[in-house]
């Protein structure tokens, strides 16, 4: 699959798992990583680049069970991207499944 | 490989600023920190995790700068000319902190990429200078038009603005005046005034065609022989510079007129119409002039004349040694107080050199008319090649011999 295609399925995916609830790198990877069949540095340096970036924000907070940890949080910002981002996806999926003759509109 | 040798590859391969390495690493900790309290082993974990060569190369791609040795220089070139524009035209916090972040990332990754180049310490040197640069162009908070300039500058630290005035008078006064330095330089399209180091407080105000730099006493808090630079712009015609300390003026094309206290002074490699320099009792420096007048005026201290040009030219001196020497002036006079004084190596049409006491010697001469008023001391006159010699010579003559004058009439 191309790379850039494939970061930028990944994005949404990111954005969408912290939308549901802010969490740590290590639970995002664990998520994420089996399911899209990607290395765990995409996305740590995706979640570095999306800090950078404004989208997303940290902050930290103790767990009963181990050490503090960073959690990521969608920023303002971050908000209106993924919504964004997620209709840019579902018009382009229904394009596509049009295209591939799906029954999908 | 065990978890410390892992992070440890891991940091010797990316290339990131240092904000991104530290994130980075901290992920990868906490990554085994997480794994190992569900039971898995550093083996296991490493296992699991991509090699650090894949992740840095994948980290370099994402975050870091890449360079290769054909590119580098074009990468410097870009950052230099990003410094430049930052300097030139009205910048923005966000444009300057876009470009530092860049700087920075240029800074991480030259160390390790340029090792055994041959332009590695010119590169290293450059990148020093765009560092430095950089780091006085933080904080740019503050704009303002004038009738016939542009202005801005940042809350302490670097100015610039473009001005396209005829003339231009600098004023620089400090409450702590044997502590500042500075140094007026030409040769750019924008004047800039550097004032180091960053803790420096000074404020600057601008009306027409003058520019007053205050410093005060309190808050200095810097090393000695740190100067503030002015740069001049290549639309003046005359730079005026007044001040009270130390100062050092080279480079311009254009007439230089300044005007200081005693502290000292150097003015070098000047072209213009008109230099002209008074200052009070301070050791002073004028050398590699070419101007069509040529004005000197110092109370008492150590003054040096050389290798000047000029149609016409007035030294004026009080007491103290004087060094005149390798001037071609069509007329030149000289009047100086008591002190060692020497001149020489001449050149001209008519030329009137009035000495005061001291020990005095005039040698190597070659003009038109020579006068030599000399009241009181030890004088020392030889080489002279002249069509006549006049003037009345009070004192003792030390020397005189080597004398080529069609009229002699000095009296002695």
């Amino acid at each position: 699959m191309d790379t850039q295609f494939k970061k930028g399925i990944i994005e949404v995916c990111v954005l969408s798992e912290l939308d549901k609830e802010d969490t740590y790198g290590y639970k995002l990877v664990k998520n994420l990583s089996q399911t899209l069949e990607v290395g765990e540095s995409t996305i740590y340096t995706m979640l570095r680049r999306l800090t950078k970036d404004g989208v997303l924000d940290l902050y930290e907070k103790a767990s009963s069970d181990g050490p503090t940890r960073k959690y990521y949080t969608l920023t303002g910002h971050g908000k209106e991207r993924k919504i964004n981002l997620v209709n840019e996806w579902h018009s382009f999926s229904v394009k596509v499944n049009k295209l591939l003759g799906g029954s999908h509109e | 490989m065990n978890r410390v040798e892992f992070i440890e590859k891991l940091k010797s391969l990316l290339r990131v600023s240092k904000e991104d390495e530290a994130s980075l690493v901290e992920e990868y900790e906490s990554y085994f920190e997480e794994a190992m309290n569900n039971g898995e082993t550093e083996e296991q974990i490493i296992s699991n995790l991509e090699t650090p060569e894949e992740i840095a190369a994948n980290a370099n791609e994402e975050l870091g700068v890449n360079f290769s040795k054909g590119n580098f220089k074009d990468y410097v070139d870009v950052q230099f000319d990003a410094v430049k524009e930052g300097y030139e035209k009205v910048v923005d916090s966000e444009f300057v902190s876009n470009v530092t972040d860049k700087v920075e990332e240029a800074l991480k990754g030259v160390g390790e990429t340029l090792k055994g180049l041959d332009i590695e310490s010119k590169v290293s040197k450059a990148l020093e200078k765009v560092g430095a640069a950089m780091g006085k162009m933080k904080d740019v908070n503050f704009e303002a038009t004038f009738k016939d300039m542009a202005m801005k500058f940042d809350n302490s630290r670097v100015e610039t603005f473009e001005y396209s005035g005829p003339e231009l008078t600098v004023n620089i006064t400090d409450e702590n005046k044997d502590r500042l330095s500075v140094e007026v330089l030409g040769g750019t399209s924008n004047l800039v005034i550097k004032s180091l180091p960053t803790t420096m407080q000074h404020t600057l105000s601008l009306d027409e065609n003058e520019l007053t730099v205050h410093v005060p006493q309190s808050n200095i808090k810097y090393a000695e022989k740190k100067r503030m630079r002015i740069y001049v712009p290549n639309s003046v015609e005359t730079l005026k510079v007044n001040g009270e300390v130390p100062m050092s003026i080279k480079d311009i094309e254009a007439s230089v007129v300044v005007a200081g206290g005693d502290a000292p002074l150097t003015v070098k490699d000047i072209e213009g119409e008109l230099v002209s320099v008074a200052l009070g009792n301070a050791p002073v420096s004028v050398k590699d002039i070419e101007t069509t007048e040529l004005r000197v005026e110092i109370g008492n201290g150590p003054v040096t004349v050389k290798d000047f040009q000029a149609e016409k030219a007035t030294l004026e001196v009080g007491n103290g040694p004087m060094s005149v020497k390798n001037g071609d002036v069509d007329q030149l006079t000289v009047e100086a107080g008591s002190g060692p004084q020497t001149i020489k190596f001449m050149n001209g049409d008519n030329h009137s050199y009035k000495l005061g006491a001291g020990p005095k010697t005039v040698k190597d001469i070659d003009v038109d008319d020579l006068t030599i008023e000399s009241s009181g001391g030890l004088i020392t006159i030889k080489d002279v090649h002249v069509t006549r010699i006049a003037g009345d010579i009070t004192g003792t003559v030390k020397t005189l011999k080597n004398i080529e004058a069609e009229e002699f009439e000095l009296n002695k």
